[in-house]
């Protein structure tokens, strides 16, 4: 290949890095962190709510083991994904997938409503989760709102 | 066993068909998780025959298989295996081999222990290599991740201890170390490589043994959000019988050290990564007619990018340079100038079909026969060539 051709390729190369530059800035919608009303953690910071959702870390700071769980699609999902974890649901979905096919991990529990999100971590001790801000969480315990 | 992959493709062909709930990504008996997925490509190139023994013609001889069972026994205690086949031309050919089977104690976020057979870090993507759907493009960067090395260096039988180590406000320390044992099979690339490796001089005369093989990997999450550094080494001896010139018996041992450096920044659907690589080895050769040393260091990089436009379509590429004596860039000690580089230029295409199937269609422009096996090809006909593959992979 001629040096001009190459040369146009790797200016298309830089081109496509900068796509995201001009790319729309997608608004996330506000989202609670829930919790089951007998954990005795008050508050989280976003750094342990994403590594909680990420598998790295397993434990609440009281030592007692953290299950989390997701929706499996939808706006709030992507909010949350966005505002705490900082990972697209297409990047959450693969880094899984990492885990899965590695043998580091199993995909996280998912349910397909809100709804279902807030009777399982009512009803599961240690479990934490995430429903939009108008969402009725019933006796789960609200540990942080974005 | 071969039964076992039969059902690896029927569970893909099920899950993708929606006989089975497909919200989990999973099949499940008895708490065990299933999990599998079929890769089958197409490659066809110009001139030389590239990665397989026949792509000039063009060959589905260009797959993966695998299937794992994976349970968590208790909170902190998991166990799992996954079985993987590959073809590759004239290699692989669809061997079943256990991929990686372990059982993973975390003692704390900090620190968990695995025994049994452990993927190898090395690079960024060395454990995930084989995972075709992870990936925008189809074929690995090879400056880094040789194709003919894959079944060597993606895994050793040991012990291993990893952790997540907070950092705090400068973010986050992942850290993997490994001791183990590697397979050597001469069928699975090895040989190929090894004979390339020494510009044909050396002839692999048996199986191959490594001493314990040690392994580590550490990846810094950094506070600019989606910014990953990370670092890589494995270390081992490996002892081959060897014909010299294809003739004279004798044994080489080769002391490898392989490091990889590189950074990855993911921002919102963009990834761009880099890495550099070395692999240096020591090597005595012994024969009846006495014992001579040598050494040898090859240097490979890459810079690749990736943009998810859709959550159907996504464009990848990448451009890799590789030269097997970081000493020779130029080809003056090389029978052929050319096979002193190989700069590959690479545009993929991918398309998610949905959440179980992907389809991918890549083309590369290569300047340099550096990679282009001389087992296959002795005569080099041209420095520059192209060629293309295709892959569609189901996974579940």
């Amino acid at each position: 290949m001629k040096q001009p051709k190459l040369r146009l390729l790797l200016i298309g190369l830089v081109l496509l890095m900068a796509i995201p530059l001009i790319g729309s800035l997608a608004t996330a919608g506000t989202v609670k962190i829930i919790t089951n009303a007998s954990n005795s953690v008050e508050t989280v910071d976003d750094n342990l709510v994403k590594n909680i959702f990420l598998g790295k870390k397993k434990n609440w700071p009281n030592g007692d083991h953290a299950q989390f769980v997701v929706l499996s699609s939808g706006e709030t999902h992507k909010s949350f994904l966005q505002t705490y974890v900082k990972k697209s649901s297409a990047q959450f979905k693969n880094y899984w997938k990492k885990q899965v096919f590695t043998g580091k991990g199993k995909n996280p529990k998912s349910f397909a409503s809100e709804g279902e999100i807030v009777t399982y971590v009512t009803n599961t001790p240690g479990t934490i989760g995430y429903v939009s801000a108008g969402t009725d969480i019933g006796d789960a315990k609200v540990l942080s709102e974005k | 066993m071969k039964r076992i992959m039969i059902m690896v493709f029927v569970c893909c062909v099920l899950v993708c068909s929606g006989l089975f709930s497909g919200s989990a990504l999973a099949l499940e008996a008895g708490g065990v998780d299933i999990h599998g997925f079929v890769s089958q490509g197409f490659i066809f190139s110009e001139d030389y025959e590239y990665l397989t023994n026949n792509s000039k013609k063009g060959s589905f001889e260009y797959n993966e298989i695998g299937i794992n069972f994976s349970k968590d026994l208790s909170d902190r205690l998991r166990l799992g295996i996954q079985l993987f086949s590959r073809d590759l031309g004239d290699v692989g050919n669809n061997k079943i081999t256990i991929d990686w089977a372990y059982g993973d104690y975390r003692v704390k976020d900090w620190l968990g222990i695995r025994a049994g057979r452990i993927k190898l870090p090395l690079g960024f993507y060395n454990e995930t290599r084989d995972i075709d759907m992870l990936r925008t493009n189809v074929v690995m960067p090879q400056s880094v991740y040789g194709d003919l090395l894959r079944d060597t260096v993606i895994a050793a039988n040991g012990v291993g201890i990893y952790g997540n180590i907070n950092l705090y406000t400068m973010g986050s320390l992942d850290y993997q170390l490994v001791a183990g044992s590697m397979n050597i099979d001469n069928e699975n690339g090895f040989e190929k490589y090894f004979t390339a490796r020494s510009k044909g001089v050396f002839i692999i005369n048996g199986r191959s043994d490594s001493d314990i093989t040690y392994a580590g990997g550490l990846r810094w999450n950094t506070p600019l959000e989606g910014m990953t550094l990370g670092a890589s080494a494995i270390s081992n001896t490996i002892d081959s019988p060897i014909k010299l010139g294809g003739v004279l018996e004798a044994k080489n041992s080769a002391d490898n050290f392989i490091y990889t450096v590189g950074a990855e920044y993911i921002w919102e659907d963009l990834t761009i990564a880099a890495e550099y690589q070395q692999y240096k080895i020591d090597y005595t050769v012994t024969s009846a007619m006495g014992t001579s040393e040598g050494t040898g260091t090859s240097e490979g990089y890459y810079i690749s990018t990736a943009y998810r436009f859709t959550d159907f379509f996504s464009l990848g590429a990448y451009y890799s340079i590789f030269y097997p004596d970081d000493k020779d860039k130029d080809g003056n000690t090389f029978v052929f100038a050319s096979d002193a580089w190989e700069k590959d230029l690479a545009l993929s295409l991918r398309f998610d079909i949905n959440d179980f199937t992907t389809l991918k269609v890549e083309g590369h422009h290569v300047d340099g026969t550096a990679k282009v096996n001389a087992i296959d090809n002795p005569i080099r006909s041209d420095d520059k060539f192209l060629y293309g593959v295709a892959k569609v992979t189901f996974s579940f």
